[in-house]
Parts: C-alpha cells; structure tokens; sequence
C-alpha cells in the first residue's frame, strides 16, 4: 500500500466533508426537513475538517496518492479560508432556507461537496485534480445558483453560470492537453522541473499556447476583466446567500490554483529557461488583466443602483486587486486578502440577504434609506463591513490592501500598486454612498423590523470580530503566514 | 509503413475546438451552445490523446477518461437547467432572457 | 492505408462538426456531433487508444448524446430563425477568433510536421488503462465519484416538480 502513497490524513479535510455531506443527504431522504439538525451537523463537520486541516499544519511540503495532493502551509490556510467562508455561508443562509421553503438537507449538502472541491483544488498537486476539483465546486455552484426554481431571474443566472463556465472549462481542458504536450506530464512538480530547464521550439509553442488557454480558463473563475462578463448578472439572478458564497470560498479556491499553476509552478527563475520565457509573457497578461479589472470594476460599480451588482463589481475590482499579490509572487499576502475578502464580503452579503426578504424584493440601494438609526443592528455592521471593503485604517481591509501593495511594491511592480491606490480611492465612492443612503436619507414607507436570526447574530460577531481582529491585531496571523511562507520556500529548494 | 505526423492530429482538433467555440459565439439556442461545448472538449481529448500516443505514455488518455466523466456530470446538471428554464417561458432562445442579458 | 483512414476520420469529423454549427434544428446538430463523436472514436484507434475509442462510443455517443437528444425531443424543441445572435459583440469577436486558431493551427503543422505518431502503437489497452486508474490516479477516481453524486443530486434538486 506505502508505494501507492495512501494517506488518509493527508485529505482529512476533504474525507470529513465528504462524509458530512453524505450523511446530511442521507438524513434529509430519512426524515427531511429538520433544518437546525442539518445545519449543526454540517457545521459541525466544517469545524471538524478544520481541525483535520489544522493538524496538518506542521508538516513539511510532502505530496500523497502519488504525488496528486500536496501537503503545505499553502494548502492548509486556504483550505481553512474556504471552510471559514462555508461556515458562515450556512449562518447567512439560515433564513432563507425558511422562506423560500427548500429542504435544507440538498442544500447543505450541495455547499458541503462544493467545499470539498474548493479544498482539493488548494490541495491539488497534478492539473488533473485541479480540473476534476475545478469541475466538482463549478457543477455544485451551477446548481445553487439555481436554487429558487420558481424565479426566473434565479433559473436564468444559472443558465448564463452554466453556459460560460462550461465554456471555459472547455479552454482550461484544452490548456492542461497543451501543457502535457508541452512537458510529457501533467503533474505540476514535474512540470516545474521540465520548465526550469530549456525546450525545444515546438515544445515552447505549446507551452505558451497551453498557458495562455489556461489564463483564459482562470480569468473566467476569478471574474477577471475582460472574462469577467457573467458575474454580475449571475450574482444578481442567484439567490443573495448563494451569491454570497459564490464571491468569497470559490474565489479564494480559484486564486489558490492560480497562485500554484503560475506562481509557483512557472516561476522566472533568472536563468536561459523555459520557465523565464513564458514569465515575461504571463506577467504582462496578468499586468493587463489586473489594471483592467481595477479601472473596470470600480467604476462601473459607482452606476449601479442595485446593491448586489454594486458587490459583483466590486468583486470584479477586488480580483484586480489579488492579481497584483499573484503577480508579486507573495502568496502570503494573497492568502491573507482572500481571508479578510471572505470575511468583510459574507458580512455585508449577510445584511443584503437578510434585508432583501423573500423573493429577493429588496435589492436597490435607494431601498436601504432609513435604515441608518432605525434598523442600527443591521446598519451598523453593514456601514463596517462597507468602510472595510473601502479598506479604511483600523479595519482588516485596509491591513490586507497595505500587505498586498507593499509587497507588490518591493517586487517590482510600482505602477500597480499606484493604480491600485488610485482605483481604492474611487471605490470609497460607492461603497460609503450607500452608507450616506442608509444614515442620511429619509425612507419613502415605513421602515419595517427585521427579525434577526440566532444564526445571522453568529455571522456578525464572527464576522465583526473577524475584521476588527484582522485590522487592530493582524501580527500574529502575518507570522503564522510568514512562517508558513518560508518553509515552503525551503521545500521548493 | 506510412505513418501520419502528429500535427495532422493536431490540426483536426484545433479546428473542431475553433468550430465548437463559433458555435458558441453565434448560436442563440442554449442547447447548441451546449453542443458547441461539447465539441469543444472533443477537440481538447483528441490532443491529449494524441500527446498520449507520441509519447507512449498513458496520463494524456486517463485524462479523457475524466473528462468524459466531467462531461455526463455537466450534461445532466446543464440539460436540468435547460429542462427548468423551457418550463418557465418555453424557448430556449438566449436572447430572449428577459432579466438578464445574455 | 492508414494514412487514408485518418483522412476519411478527420474529413468526417470536420464536415459533421460544420454541421453543428451550420445546421439550424438542434436535432440536426445533435445528430452531427454523433458523427463527430464517432469518427474521433476511429481517430482514437488510429492512435492506439482501443480503451477510449470503445467508452468514445458507449458513454460519450451512447449515454451524453442520448440524452441531449431525449432533452430535444421531449421539449419539443424548434428550429431557430435564419438570423444570428443578435449579439454583435460575440459575432464580432468569433471572426478574429477563428482567424487566431487558425494561424495556430499552421504554426502547428509547421513545427512538429517531422514528428510522427509511433505506428502500431497500444499504450491504450484496457488493462494499462485500468492499471494506472487504480494505482497512480486512484485519488482523481475517487474524486469522480464525489463528482457525480453532486450531478445526480444537482439534477433532482433542480428537475423536480413541486
């Protein structure tokens, strides 16, 4: 058994989840409709899956079930973002399981085993997991985003979901068939050793050919401009606590596999390489595709008057954003955004949904006048969660911004990180318009109370604690992170 | 003993990838959009399969039998879609999407 | 002989794929890419691929294919209208497009016109194949089980009546 490299714990994480989602399927077809028993017993196996990731935070770079996962730093930070953003999507969830009457089992179910695609995809050491997990988070989101059956709004997102990911799927699929041409493996150890050394002509052409359709692929999953075009119809069709997941643990999954295909598996290595060649050409790609999606993203976001296409276009900037860490090669950095991304965005996503009733009735901006002192348990955290996407000092936001830009900086990518200053200066804009809508305007009906949830008062404190932590005491993260950071750097020597 | 260059495989795939992507781009109907997909993938399975047989080496076919699993899962998931949204305004024309553009 | 075999398979799959894009009831073009499945299925054996080219047939032709064209018969589906997208952004794109694949496609043939597929090759036999799916892929096998669970759920939850 030891040659095959079987080790269970190796993907802990990924087996609890699974397991959990299993079971909490199995019971739904038992005795269905037990929403609060569901819901624990899916918690509780994400907090489970996150012990089994933690414990895997000691070990070395060392890779299992011949050589397809890789055990690192990396992968456990990630992995315990994703579960963190799963977590609170169940919270974010809660009520509108209820309203809009859909067994709680699939659902629960369905986020679990899209957990576990996001995890493998982190945890993928060969481009055929990182397609095969790819595949596994983008069909089970597919079917979320579908999840209000009777809405046609809801049904037509996931079709437009459907159509472009599968067509881009189609371009990743045909990339990874180039690279393998390219490098006779598909393993992404073993391609990084091909690369660091030089090829021959044709070989090249493959490999550019093979990156760049893999670039095309990965613009799609992390909404970057100009593959960015689903995003804010899909993420206003889907139901908002869909939305919500869809913005945060798939985007932190996807910009994981980016960071491990580009930046770790394609370094430029300073040498007559073939690894150096295609470098100058991704990081120009990358360059393009990051400014656009910060220019593009904010200020189109400035026009919306709907609030969740306001946070779809944010969602587009804030890729640009990460593209500028993918491009520093400081996947620390990276990691650390896509954590206080996940937590400050499901906040606010947690307030829209909850705010926006069944049926999804209230989503304009101007809807949210009044809200202000009326409603301060709702308006409070959402002005917070809003001034920490803007990424003001004293909250995480300005924190993972300053990490990214900075390290940006001393990589050697000055003009960036202007941009991205520029652009963060335009996004306070919109995100404190609709603050001064909630504080400063006076309703046109009568405000209504919103009751509030056990499970969405669990969110905000996780959440608010989340940022205030994130953005006051960050140190101990950064060293956790920075660690974790070197010895992986150590490993790949 | 003739023997056929691997380009000529090459070439094969790369126009049913172009064809399959033209039919994504100007169909309107989300079914042949589908097809279009499919086609696409084709093409991606014939250049590892190809790879695979140049190098005598077997990853580039195991590979394809994966994304023939990937493309059942798809197609059911997509065709349930497509199966919902008939039900709600019956055509499958895209630009007929009433909500959002397409 | 050989040569003459993959240009019969090639020609066919190329035409038939025209036909999917050309063709303007969905039945047809589903039809076609029957065909297309069919002569990649007699690519794959040129290859050496015995293994694909038989699941080419009975899973890609025999079950996904089937299934499009139960989906198109049971919704009754009609022919479209002459015109095209009405998307003159995408219409647009699809021209230069192409013209890219195509130049690729040239670059191609030029570099590796001297590389030829080992004749007789049968890396593909059933028994590599299944070899190496439960030794060095077990994990991505398993995976696909994971994958198809979530499509048959996915499919219920989202087809169900009620």
């Amino acid at each position: 058994m030891e040659s095959l490299g079987i080790n269970y714990r190796a993907i802990g994480p990924e087996l609890v989840l699974t397991v959990t989602g299993v079971l909490v399927m199995l019971l739904e077809a038992f005795s269905p409709g037990k929403k609060v028993r569901d819901g624990i017993l899916a918690a509780a196996g994400i907090v489970l899956a996150g012990v089994a990731a933690l414990a895997l935070w000691e070990e070395g770079p060392v890779t299992a079930f011949s050589r397809m996962v890789i055990v690192d730093g990396f992968r456990v930070f990630f992995t315990l973002v994703i579960l963190l953003g799963t977590l609170l999507t169940i919270f974010v969830s809660w009520g509108f399981l209820d309203e809009e009457r859909i067994p709680p089992g699939e659902y629960f179910a369905l986020l679990l085993f899209g957990a576990v695609g996001m995890t493998l995809l982190v945890a993928g050491n060969d481009l055929m997991i990182l397609f095969l997990a790819l595949e596994t988070i983008t069909i089970a989101t597919y079917v979320l985003a579908g999840y209000r059956r009777e809405d046609l709004r809801s049904t037509e997102s996931a079709l437009k979901y459907f159509l472009l990911g599968a067509f881009s799927s189609a371009f990743l699929l045909y990339g990874i068939a180039l690279l393998y041409g390219a490098t006779r493996t598909t393993n992404l150890a073993e391609m990084a050793r091909v690369v660091s050394g030089p090829l021959g002509q044709a070989e090249i052409v493959l490999l550019m050919a093979g990156a760049a359709m893999l670039l095309i692929g990965f613009g799609f999953k992390v909404t970057t401009v100009p593959f960015h075009v689903w995003t804010p119809d899909v993420y206003e069709g889907a139901p908002t606590p869909v939305t919500a997941f869809l913005s945060t643990a798939p985007k932190a999954a996807g910009f994981a596999a980016f960071l491990r295909v580009f930046s770790l598996t394609f370094p430029p290595l300073g040498i007559e390489s073939a690894a150096d060649q295609l470098a100058s050409h991704w990081v120009a790609a990358v360059t393009a595709m990051s400014i656009l999606s910060m220019t593009f993203g904010n200020f189109i976001a400035i026009a919306q008057t709907n609030i969740k296409r306001m946070l779809a276009y944010s969602s587009i900037a804030h890729a640009g954003y990460v593209l500028i860490g993918v491009l520093a090669r400081d996947w620390a950095a990276v990691a650390f955004y896509m954590l206080v991304y996940t937590i400050m965005n499901l906040g606010c996503f947690a307030i829209v949904a909850l705010w926006a009733r069944r049926g999804d009735e209230r989503v304009l901006i101007a809807e949210y006048a009044g809200l202000g002192f009326r409603q301060p348990l709702l308006s409070f955290p959402l002005a917070i969660f809003l001034v920490s996407l803007a990424g003001f000092p004293g909250t995480a936001g300005f924190v993972a911004k300053f990490w990214l830009f900075k390290s940006a900086w001393g990589a050697g990518f000055p003009e960036l990180v202007i941009i991205g200053v520029l652009m963060t200066v335009v996004s306070v804009y919109y995100y404190l318009y609709v603050v001064i809508v909630m504080f400063f305007r006076e309703p046109k009906e009568e405000v209504p109370r919103v009751p509030l949830s056990r499970a969405f008062v669990a969110a905000m404190v996780v959440a608010l604690v989340g940022v205030f932590y994130l953005g006051l005491l960050p140190t101990r993260v950064f060293a956790v992170l920075n660690t974790a950071q070197n010895l992986l750097a150590i490993g790949q020597r | 003993m003739t023997t056929i260059p691997i380009s000529w495989y090459l070439a094969v795939a790369a126009v049913l990838f172009t064809i399959g992507a033209v039919t994504v781009f100007v169909k309107r109907n989300a079914l042949v959009m589908l097809l279009g997909i499919e086609l696409m993938l084709n093409a991606a399975n014939l250049t590892a399969v190809t790879f695979s047989s140049y190098f005598r080496e077997l990853a580039g076919q195991i590979l394809v039998f994966f994304v023939m699993v990937v493309a059942a899962a798809e197609a059911a998931v997509g065709l349930a879609i497509i199966v919902l949204l008939f039900r709600h305004r019956e055509t499958l024309n895209v630009d007929e999407a009433q909500l959002l553009k397409l | 002989m050989e040569r003459a075999l993959f240009v019969i398979f090639a020609l066919t799959a190329i035409v038939a794929a025209l036909n999917v894009l050309l063709r303007r009831h969905p039945l047809h073009s589903a039809l076609a890419l029957l065909v297309v499945l069919g002569a990649l299925a007699g690519l794959y054996i040129l290859l050496g691929a015995y293994f694909l080219a038989m699941i080419q047939v009975v899973i890609y032709a025999g079950a996904i294919l089937v299934l499009f064209l139960f989906v198109i018969m049971l919704l009754n589906i009609r022919a479209e209208e002459a015109r095209l997208a009405r998307r003159p952004f995408l219409r647009w794109l699809a021209l230069p497009f192409a013209l890219l694949l195509g130049a690729e496609i040239f670059y191609l043939v030029r570099t590796f016109e001297e590389n030829p597929v080992p004749s007789g090759t049968s890396v593909g036999v059933t028994e590599a194949i299944g070899r190496e799916l439960f030794t060095t892929y077990l994990l991505p096998f398993e995976v696909t089980s994971i994958l198809i669970l979530i499509a048959i759920l996915g499919a219920v939850v989202l087809a169900r009546r009620g």
